[in-house]
């Protein structure tokens, strides 16, 4: 019997003729840490909760509503003209993501003829060969997809926003921002970024607004302007959803990604709406089981694992304190009990290893310096934080409760420089704001939240995402810039000469892989 | 990144020795580099300047906006002997982030056995009690721990309030932006409501003698701004009237940076 099978046997229902497909992905899945696809227009009922494989053990997505029946759902239904459905870059088993390891396996699986490659995104640029793996390298390597942004910036309303800068294109290896028919030049002058799926799961703590942080409620916290309303209901909503806050509801988002991505024809409907939003806000997903760990939920172990604790737990708090810690209290692993005069397990070794990155991830300081819209933000430059205390500080889920778009320098030049991604050239006017540590002249990848609202202190500026599931949503970072947790830690340690000894990286490794 | 208070209010340390140089209620008003004065593995980061051979530290209000490496700092205040901030002469007044970059401005000062001695920037660890019941019940340590609110400001009809900005600058600080939460809901809650914001663009002396003005639009800018707030935070458009002022001519080197402002004055019909 797999560890899959040792779930209830209502936690995973499956429909049909389906039923098989599904349980004997998963068990392979168990085995081999192989993925575990769930087809758009697959018939599957999502119960209490299941359970998909992963390299450090095992994923647990967990349902608080009904019993959800994927056929005729519009999340799981290929309800556009590309065969995609929302499921098809939002799977389960990737933390409600999508892996650079699926996106390959399914390369390998469907000798490319998968929707997941629809030459609208999920190539590097419509117009080269759709038949060619090549033309498919960022999503096969980095798990990136075309996010095609209009340029000038547009509003949701479609009025012009006011430019702060000029862009050219320096570089352009998907050759995408120079087509004559996609790029920067065309009839409708388009900037083509390559950015990862963020997680659809855990949404509450997403979309709640930062609560006991008064004004922080209605103003963002960086310019003290006036957080986006929903407009339907006039509400002020967090910008937490997206990497570049350009949409701020979960109606919102899927309505654009049914045209962006899916390629559907008419707009959805308040039904379907519904449906989608009703899904995506009752599912949170974290590691469930930790292959050297164990079980990672229930008593004895640290109370924020297991997407039980997420379920269960306060979303909009700010837990940069001494009693929150983030993801509260690992002190029951650093020194269990029967560790007096008897040798450690190695399950009590990793666990302590845990222990110790959740120690600093919370406790080691370092100089947070010349991030872009957060050092600049009142905090001072340096600011010397831990990345629990600075960037990472909402309790259970890691991002940034502020809301915060930052600069870290994965999009920008000095601080990363790729080869795989275009290459702009920013010059900001001389009547606007500088990016406060890069001046007026800008290289960037993405210019991210820039893309949204035209301001030359925001280029590369992106929002922080939530840390859990990580262990199941390789490769890293908005850019897909960091392949493994590993090479993460090596990218902060390196970008704010931190200094972390070869102990503590290994140790915030195993922290993240339980989260 | 949200304010963990008080530690924010103000880039406060002790003191080191002070020079005697400095005169009670002298005001300065200069332009250097900050240089962020590192504090010890577990403490906060303050900053300090040094001008005619004086180590000076700014007093500054909640959110105001810290010293930043990287940038020049304009400095305006009253100088006060009696109490010290990072390990210098306190100013009390108000500090300026230049927008242009001026990367020679890159001075850590590292944690000295003075400077550590003063135990400065440093924030409470938890308590034995939590300490207690974490380890009795490790399910507490996700409760809700919330920082102290900011005080709720009082509005009245009628009175102005007077929002300060840093040079060149329309953000409000998190304590203005109270007040203009509480205006918003005193103008929504008042019938045929009047409100007028009037904004200005300011001028420093500097002590070298120049004459350091904002740009011309900056007081429109943040007319704008307000405008923007109040009526997002519920404020009926129609009710708001906007002027700007030019409050740069005769800048004295005292207390300048009372010249970037926004009065803000919410009314009943007479």
């Amino acid at each position: 019997m797999s560890r899959i099978s040792q779930q209830p046997a209502s936690s995973v229902l499956l429909v049909g003729a389906s039923l098989l497909l599904a349980v004997s992905a998963t068990t392979r899945g168990a085995e081999t840490g192989r993925t575990q696809w769930w087809e758009p227009g697959e018939n599957y009922v999502i119960g209490d909760q299941i359970e998909f494989a992963n390299e450090f053990g095992r994923l647990r997505l967990i349902n608080t509503g009904e019993p959800i029946r994927t056929a005729g759902h519009p999340f799981f239904e290929p309800i556009g003209e590309n065969g995609r459905a929302c499921v098809t870059c939002h799977q389960p088993a990737d933390a409600m993501s999508l892996s650079a390891d699926t996106a390959r396996a399914r390369w390998e699986a469907t000798g490319g003829k998968d929707p997941l490659f629809a030459a609208i995104d999920g190539s590097n640029c419509p117009s080269l060969p759709q038949g060619e793996k090549a033309s498919h390298s960022l999503l096969l390597e980095k798990g990136l997809f075309r996010i095609a942004r209009p340029w000038p910036p547009k509003g949701t309303d479609g009025s012009l926003v006011e430019l702060e800068f000029d862009l050219e294109v320096v570089s352009d290896p998907t050759g995408c921002n120079t087509d004559p028919e996609y790029g920067l030049f065309s009839d409708s002058p388009t900037v083509s970024v390559f950015r990862r799926p963020r997680p659809v799961a855990n949404m509450k703590y997403m979309l709640s607004l930062p609560n006991g942080v008064t004004p922080h409620e209605y103003f963002l916290y960086n310019d003290k302007t006036l957080l986006p309303k929903d407009p339907e209901t006039g509400e002020f909503v967090s910008v937490q959803l997206m990497s570049d806050g350009r949409l701020p509801t979960l109606r919102s988002q899927a309505g654009d990604a049914g045209f962006m991505h899916l390629e559907m024809l008419a707009d959805l409907t308040d039904a379907e709406l519904r449906q989608i939003e009703a899904f995506e806000r009752a599912i949170y997903v974290a590691q469930g089981y930790s292959n050297q760990a164990g079980e990672l939920s229930g008593p004895g172990n640290p109370p924020g694992l297991g997407p039980e604790a997420l379920r269960d737990g306060p979303p909009g708090e700010l837990g940069n304190n001494p009693v929150n810690r983030v993801f509260g209290t690992f002190e029951m692993w650093l020194n269990p009990d029967n560790y007096a005069g008897v040798r450690p397990t190695p399950q009590e070794e990793f666990r302590a290893s845990v222990a110790r990155g959740a120690d600093v991830f919370f406790d080691k300081r370092f100089f947070i310096r010349d991030v872009g819209v957060y050092n600049d933000k009142g905090l001072g430059n340096p600011f010397k934080r831990s990345c629990a205390s600075g960037c990472h500080n909402t309790v259970l889920t890691g991002m940034d409760l502020a809301p915060g778009f930052m600069d870290l320098g994965l999009n920008n030049w000095p601080w990363n420089k790729r080869d795989d991604l275009p290459l702009f050239k920013a010059t900001c006017h001389d009547d606007a704001v500088p990016q406060s540590y890069l001046g007026r002249v800008i290289y960037t990848h993405d210019p991210g939240r820039a893309l949204v609202t035209g301001k030359c202190r925001d280029i590369g500026a992106s929002m922080t995402q939530q840390m859990r599931g990580l262990a199941a949503r390789a490769p890293y970072f908005m850019g897909g810039e960091s392949d493994t947790l590993r090479e993460m830690v090596d990218f902060y340690d390196r970008r704010f000469n931190i200094g972390y000894t070869e102990q503590e990286k290994q140790d915030l490794i195993n922290f993240m892989s339980v989260l | 990144m949200l304010p963990v208070r008080p530690f924010f209010s103000c880039f406060a340390l002790g003191a080191l020795a002070v020079s005697t140089q400095a005169m009670a209620q002298q005001h300065l008003s200069f332009i250097t580099c900050p240089v962020a004065q590192d504090t010890g593995e577990r403490s906060d980061v303050c900053f300090f300047v040094m001008h005619n051979g004086v180590r000076y530290g700014v007093s500054l209000p909640i959110d105001w906006g810290n010293p930043q490496l990287g940038h020049k700092l304009l400095v305006e205040g009253a100088v006060n002997e009696s109490a010290q901030e990072c390990g210098g002469v306190r100013i009390e007044g108000r500090a300026s982030v230049m927008p242009e970059l001026s990367l020679e401005c890159n001075e850590i000062a590292p944690a000295t056995p003075e400077i550590l001695a003063l135990e400065l920037g440093r924030r409470p660890g938890i308590t034995q009690e939590q300490r207690a019941r974490i380890a009795a019940d490790p399910s507490s340590s996700l409760q809700v721990m919330r920082l102290r609110a900011l005080p709720v400001p009082e509005v009245a009809l009628g009175r102005t309030e007077t929002i300060y900005f840093a040079f060149e600058r329309d953000r409000a600080t998190a304590p203005d932006a109270m007040v203009l939460l509480e205006l918003a809901r005193l103008a929504e809650a008042t019938s045929g409501v009047q409100i007028t914001v009037r904004a200005s663009r300011g001028a420093t002396l500097l002590d070298n003698g120049d004459i350091l003005t904002e740009r011309p639009e900056i007081a429109e800018q943040r007319g704008e701004k307000l405008v923007g707030i109040l009526v997002g935070l519920g404020a009926p458009l129609g009710s708001i009237s906007v002027e700007t002022f030019d409050a740069s001519a005769n800048p004295d080197g005292e207390e300048d940076w009372l010249s970037r402002r926004a009065e803000l004055t919410v009314s009943a019909p007479s």
